[in-house]
């Protein structure tokens, strides 16, 4: 059992993908230059099936060997249901793309070697069919992974590809010089991550490394294609400029999770990158198709984006200062090394332009100073080997990447601080909407009917409610439960800083809850807020006022807000501006009024569309004897109607003569819930039933704490 | 002592935000980024010196003269923002009720509201007065018209000049205290005075196009407009006397024109005399406006009863109902509607303006662009700082603002309803302005309404960003407190970013209608696309700011 998934699922599938570079390497180097379409000797059609099945075998060949080490579902499926049918028409198609990709019919390694891939690959391909075949697939689970598929192809396009099939491009389109068409390519290096950005980070670690892994190796592969292994014997051109190495380093780093390794990619190759996207070194006659062109920007754009969003996924974290000056040594070991090669091979009589440091390339483009600064040389004689350096240029040119990277260090950091806030602010939206469904899922038919007709019993409860503020580790409120019933006076009593207002602010929406539930007639105000406080009249413990607007205007925004009809606010608004006495001033602005007319206009407010929860956080501080005594008497009328009155306060001789029930909440905790005519029983007054609860609550805390 | 400075170090934390010093990575980028602002407007203040004198405006010599001219637009700035800022802090401050309670000498309580106001323009002066000094006397210095010694003196003076507006303020304040509570009584006279102010600029705008030749030709007229420039300078520097004294003590005494400024023993002695007057002026304040200020406070907390006229309970939609209450305490706000005024009757003015002045030149295919990139940056600016003021709007109705997540209403609909009258009036504004830009320079009715729509839409976006970071980062308990927040962070913000966005959108301006013209002979394309980016400018912005609002507004206290 061990031995067939050894096989199967480990040495096969690398065998697979090795075999898969190993044919990169056998193509013909001058491919660019003697196959289109109209030079083909096969049709146009088997031109192009065969050009297609050899990209798309790229592809596959990538997804079976990623297969044992990604269970993912579209890799599952992609590899049950496209991969077979790739291979068999690159075996159907196997002479023409050997004659098409190598300009020879005779059996040749080309030829040798797809023919081993399309086998190997069909072997694995049939091992996981069989795996995977009890797996059920809809019409749904088809069109999701075709999709997914067709958006994997990109990475592996072969950069011959666009002028094999379409020849030329308009001529007057040049990708260079900030034209329209160059910042169409510097557009999609930012778009492309975005997007795979949004796409992916809501996946799961494995999914996104997938994708990443995927499509660096991808484009990898297709860098590959065309190159001149040949010249690999000669060290003066092997690709080692600074974004040619990124392709090497991200997919080694990714595969094997090489931290130190990513920073340097992540620091200096995308800088490089980004320079370099913004001066093509390219020819200015090249064209849009030319593979070159393509090969280029692909690089590039991986090189760009790739280390910013393997961070910005949290497939590596974000690099820590340390990391940073690590990458900064690693960058002079490479640029002394590139300074070595360039003088060295040039002295030697070969054309080389590392890091572009022995070329006037950059200086051209940054002026005649530039120029002036790269013609100052000093020449060095070794073994008979002209040395030649350019001290001012490449110091400086060194000194201002560094600093540069500084730079970029604070743009990444800005950078990450505004993609934390989305992710933040993404995942709080998920966060409400799923719990707004598991609400509703919850909620029986029966219920739903219920709330519907809105004939719900008068009644507020708190279940189980806790509150946490911000980022706190401690609870303001703990675990408060509690029902108050129509008809009845509830008092609130507590120190301050006990919770009162946390829990009134939280009954009434102003703030969220962080746990539990609270209902007001049967409305949840967490996720049905807007009917919950259709029910609510809200008294806050210091006036909170329109100061412009007259007492009567803010009284008739309020009650517009409320639905309440014209007769109903006129005949509560004539009844309670007489109560309060407010003749005089009702139509003058709130500007004007004395803290207790303020106190007043608010209580009216709350009062006009007659609440069947009435909720007063300290309503009688600053008010004169003959107000106190009419909201007193208001609270009773509205309770003898039915309603509830919830009020919190520190006038104990108030809440006494006042209430049915108190509850008393020190501490975030709520300590007891209680009739009066319970604590008239026990023989105590209410302040002396208060005060001994408060202090037996100490007296038990000290005696546990010693 | 201890009292001053216990009163100073606690109206200074009210005064200025201190939020960012929880860490010390937010110390150093903040630090970071002051250092980075100062020495911008350093290194821009040198470069423009420089070519000024590179394009032979005038010789380096000369540049004490434009430090006069910079150096008086700078004080008279300060002078006006410091007579309002103390009128209010003095008189009208919130805090106040609170201070005049504490067991501290009445002298202490006013000279602490005065240092408090000093370092805070201190503060201030670090992002003009100061850098602008400091670029001037680096270019002197670099072309050895002065000693290397000014680098070092120069900050002494400079702390004394800060102080003449503060000291001016202080007593300035107390008749414009006056007039402010006498307009503040009978409103109607707000509305004349703003009304004939607003007029005056007018006829003043009008008479200034009259002015402008029907033919600028400014290479050859080069000659003439350069001895205009020197003479202009010169008459500066005879009429202004005392300002020519203040940067003779930062820069140093100058025997004849051609000659360098040295720090003297001259210097000194003028500089201690700029120390006497400052004193004086601390006494005369000292004298006039202390006794002034117990009184004048105390009186401010009375409330003003006027004749009521009962009115009718009206019933208007729900929805309605915050449309009308916004259109009632927006014309009750005199600041809010004054802003209206002057943003939306300014912008088409100046770009009148701006074209007259335009029209008269005679120009080439580049010339033409640069005038389509001016007129949009000049629509742009005032238009996207005057935001700023929408970055208050939450925060100004104190702890009524969070009294609307108790409604029975979506909390967006509400939000929406307080930029209700920016969004409505700014339409014929920016149709106005684009309007009378697009005619001035030959545009078809076509690319009016599509360059209306995207500077439109450019507004509506940073408006809506604008007023999520008011939401974001409330300042209703400031507001509340003290009544107004002079440094608040999110206009601030607001207010980097208009420049931002508006320099950054006359650059894509300039390079599509350049490429456009190039390209296709018409600048459609051009207009096309600036639509598209502000249009997706406003659609980011709106989506933010919707789901900011559902995932964080219940959040925030």
């Amino acid at each position: 059992m061990k031995v067939r998934k050894l096989i199967f699922e480990r040495i096969l599938p690398i065998l697979l993908v090795l075999v898969l570079i190993a044919r990169v390497f056998s193509y013909n180097n001058d491919i660019y230059n003697y196959i289109g379409l109209e030079t083909s000797p096969y049709s146009t059609i088997v031109t192009i099936i065969t050009l297609l099945a050899i990209w798309f075998q790229l592809s596959s060949t990538l997804i079976v060997g990623c297969r044992p080490f990604f269970d993912i579902k579209s890799v599952r499926l992609i590899t049950r249901f496209i991969v077979p049918i790739v291979y068999v028409i690159n075996l159907l198609y196997l002479n023409a793309s050997t004659v098409l990709l190598t300009g020879v019919l005779d059996f040749n390694p080309f030829k040798t070697l797809l023919l081993i891939e399309c086998i190997i690959g069909l072997i694995v391909w049939c091992y996981y069919f069989i795996i995977d075949l009890k797996e059920k697939v809809n019409v749904k689970s088809i069109f999701v992974m075709l999709g997914i598929w067709l958006l994997l192809l990109i990475p592996t396009m072969p950069t011959y590809f666009l002028q094999f099939t379409f020849g030329l491009a308009n001529p007057l389109i040049k990708v260079i010089d900030i034209s329209l068409a160059h910042r169409i390519f510097l557009y999609i290096g930012i778009i492309v991550p975005v997007v795979m950005y949004f796409l992916l980070r809501d996946k799961d670690e494995l999914i996104r490394r997938f994708v990443l892994i995927y499509v660096s190796c991808g484009v990898l592969i297709g860098f590959m294609i065309g190159y001149d292994f040949a010249s690999l014997k000669e060290p003066w051109s092997w690709p080692i400029h600074l974004c040619n190495t990124a392709l090497f380093i991200i997919p080694i780093c990714l595969i094997f999770r090489l931290k130190k390794l990513f920073y340097f990619t992540y620091f200096i190759n995308v800088l490089g990158a980004l320079l370099a996207m913004l001066m093509p070194n390219y020819d200015s006659a090249t064209n849009l198709f030319d593979p070159g062109l393509v090969r280029f920007w692909y690089n590039h754009w991986v090189a760009f984006f790739m280390p910013l969003l393997i961070v910005a996924l949290k497939v590596f974290n974000r690099p820590k200062l340390k990391e940073f000056y690590y990458s900064m040594c690693g960058f002079l070991v490479y640029f002394l090394f590139a300074l070595v090669c360039n003088v060295l091979f040039t002295a030697m009589g070969h054309d080389v332009d590392y890091f572009f440091i022995n070329s006037d390339f950059i200086a051209d483009k940054l002026g005649k100073w530039a120029e002036h600064l790269f013609e100052f040389s000093v020449s060095v004689n070794v073994s008979g080997y002209q040395l030649v350096f350019r001290p001012i240029y490449q110091i400086l040119f060194f000194i201002v990447y560094i600093l540069l990277g500084f730079a970029e260090w604070f743009v990444y950091t800005e950078f990450f601080r505004i993609a934390d806030k989305h992710y933040d602010l993404h995942v709080r939206l998920k966060i409400n909407k799923q719990l707004k469904l598991e609400y509703l899922e919850k909620l029986s038919s029966e219920q739903k009917e219920e709330m519907m007709n809105n004939n719900n019993e008068i009644k507020l409860e708190l279940k189980h409610f806790s509150k946490k503020y911000g980022t706190n580790k401690h609870y303001s409120v703990k675990d408060a439960s509690f029902e108050v019933f129509g008809g009845e006076i509830f008092g609130f009593l507590g120190p301050n800083g006990a919770g009162k207002s946390t829990i009134i602010k939280s009954i009434v929406g102003i703030q969220p809850l962080s746990e539990g539930a609270i209902e007001v007639c049967g409305y949840d105000v967490s996720n049905e807020p807007t009917k919950a406080k259709y029910n609510i009249g809200y008294v806050p413990d210091h006036y909170a006022l329109y100061e412009k607007l007259t007492g009567r205007e803010y009284i008739n925004y309020i009650a517009d807000i409320f639905d309440v009809t014209e007769e109903e606010r006129n005949e509560r608004l004539n009844k309670y501006i007489k109560i309060f006495q407010l003749e005089h001033a009702i139509d003058s602005k709130i500007a004007t009024y004395s803290h207790g007319m303020k106190q007043k206009i608010t209580i009216m407010a709350a009062l006009v569309h007659n609440p069947k929860v009435w909720i007063l956080d300290e309503p009688l501080t600053g008010l004169d004897p003959n107000s106190i005594f009419q909201v007193k008497e208001c609270m009773r009328i509205h309770a003898a109607e039915g309603n509830i009155v919830f009020f919190s306060s520190h006038l104990i001789d108030i809440v006494e003569k006042l209430c049915q029930r108190i509850a008393i909440i020190r501490k975030g905790e709520i300590l007891c819930v209680k009739t009066l005519e319970e604590i008239e029983s026990s023989g105590l007054s209410l302040e002396e039933f208060y005060m001994q609860t408060i202090e037996s609550i100490d007296a038990v805390k000290e005696e546990v704490v010693s | 002592m201890k009292h001053l400075k216990t009163l100073v170090m606690m109206q200074l934390r009210n005064k200025i935000d201190f939020s960012w010093a929880n860490t010390k990575m937010n110390i150093f980028r903040t630090f970071l980024f002051c250092f980075l602002k100062f020495a911008i407007i350093t290194a821009i203040t040198y470069v423009i010196l420089y070519l000024c004198q590179y394009i032979g405006i005038f010789y380096y010599s000369e540049s004490p003269r434009i430090m006069i001219l910079v150096v008086t637009f700078s004080l008279f700035l300060s002078l006006i923002t410091c007579t309002k800022d103390l009128m209010l802090n003095l008189y009208f401050a919130e805090d106040n009720k609170v201070l005049i309670t504490f067991p501290v000498n009445s002298n202490v309580l006013f000279l602490s509201k005065l240092i408090v106001f000093y370092l805070y323009e201190i503060k201030r002066s670090l992002s003009f007065l100061i850098p602008i000094t400091l670029g001037s006397v680096i270019l002197l210095v670099s072309k050895g018209c002065a000693s290397p010694f000014a680098f070092l003196w120069m900050w002494l003076p400079l702390l004394m000049i800060i102080a003449i507006p503060v000291l001016l303020g202080a007593i300035l304040s107390i008749p414009v205290m006056y007039v402010y509570k006498f307009l503040k009584r009978y409103s109607i006279l707000q509305v004349i005075l703003f009304g004939v102010i607003l007029s005056f600029v007018i006829i003043v705008i009008i008479q200034l196009i009259n002015l402008i030749p029907e033919k600028i030709d400014l290479i050859n007229q080069w000659p003439t407009i350069k001895k205009w420039l020197y003479q202009f300078l010169v008459n500066i520097e005879q009429k202004l006397p005392p300002m020519r004294f203040l940067i003779r003590i930062i820069v140093g005494e100058q025997a004849s024109i051609d000659s360098d400024c040295v720090i003297n023993i001259m210097t000194v002695l003028k500089f201690g005399l700029l120390i006497v007057v400052n004193s004086s002026l601390l006494v005369f304040v000292y004298l006039l406006a202390r006794p002034l200020f117990f009184s004048i406070m105390a009186k401010n907390f009375e409330t003003n009863k006027s004749r009521q006229v009962t009115h009718k309970n009206v019933r208007h939609s729900k929805y309605f109902a915050f449309v009308n209450k916004e259109l009632k305490i927006n014309l009750r706000t005199i600041s809010i509607s004054i802003n209206y005024l002057m943003v939306y009757i300014v912008v088409p003015i100046l770009i009148l303006l701006l074209n007259a002045l335009y029209g008269a030149m005679d120009l080439k295919y580049l010339g033409e662009i640069l005038i389509f990139t001016f007129n949009i940056l000049i629509i742009c600016l005032p238009l996207l700082a005057s935001n700023a003021l929408v970055a208050t709007y939450y925060s100004r109705e104190g702890k009524a603002g969070y009294l609307k997540k108790v409604k029975p209403i979506y909390a967006l609909y509400p939000l929406f309803t307080k930029l209700f009258f920016n969004l409505v009036l700014s339409i014929p504004t920016v149709f106005v302005t684009v309007v009378i830009f697009g005619k001035s320079v030959g545009f078809n009715a076509l690319y009016i309404v599509i360059l209306g729509f995207a500077i439109l839409f450019l507004h509506y976006g940073h408006m809506i960003y604008s007023a999520l970071l008011d939401v974001m980062n409330p300042q209703n308990e400031q507001y509340d407190s003290t009544g107004v927040v002079s440094d608040n962070p999110n206009e601030n913000k607001s207010t980097i970013l208009a420049f931002i966005l508006s320099f950054v959108y006359a650059i894509i301006a300039f390079i599509l209608f350049n490429e456009s013209g190039i390209q296709y002979g018409n600048y459609l394309s051009a207009c096309c696309r600036l639509l598209l980016i502000s249009l997706l400018y406003c659609v980011s912005c709106t989506i933010l700011f919707i789901k900011k609002i559902k995932a964080y507004y219940y959040e925030g206290q």
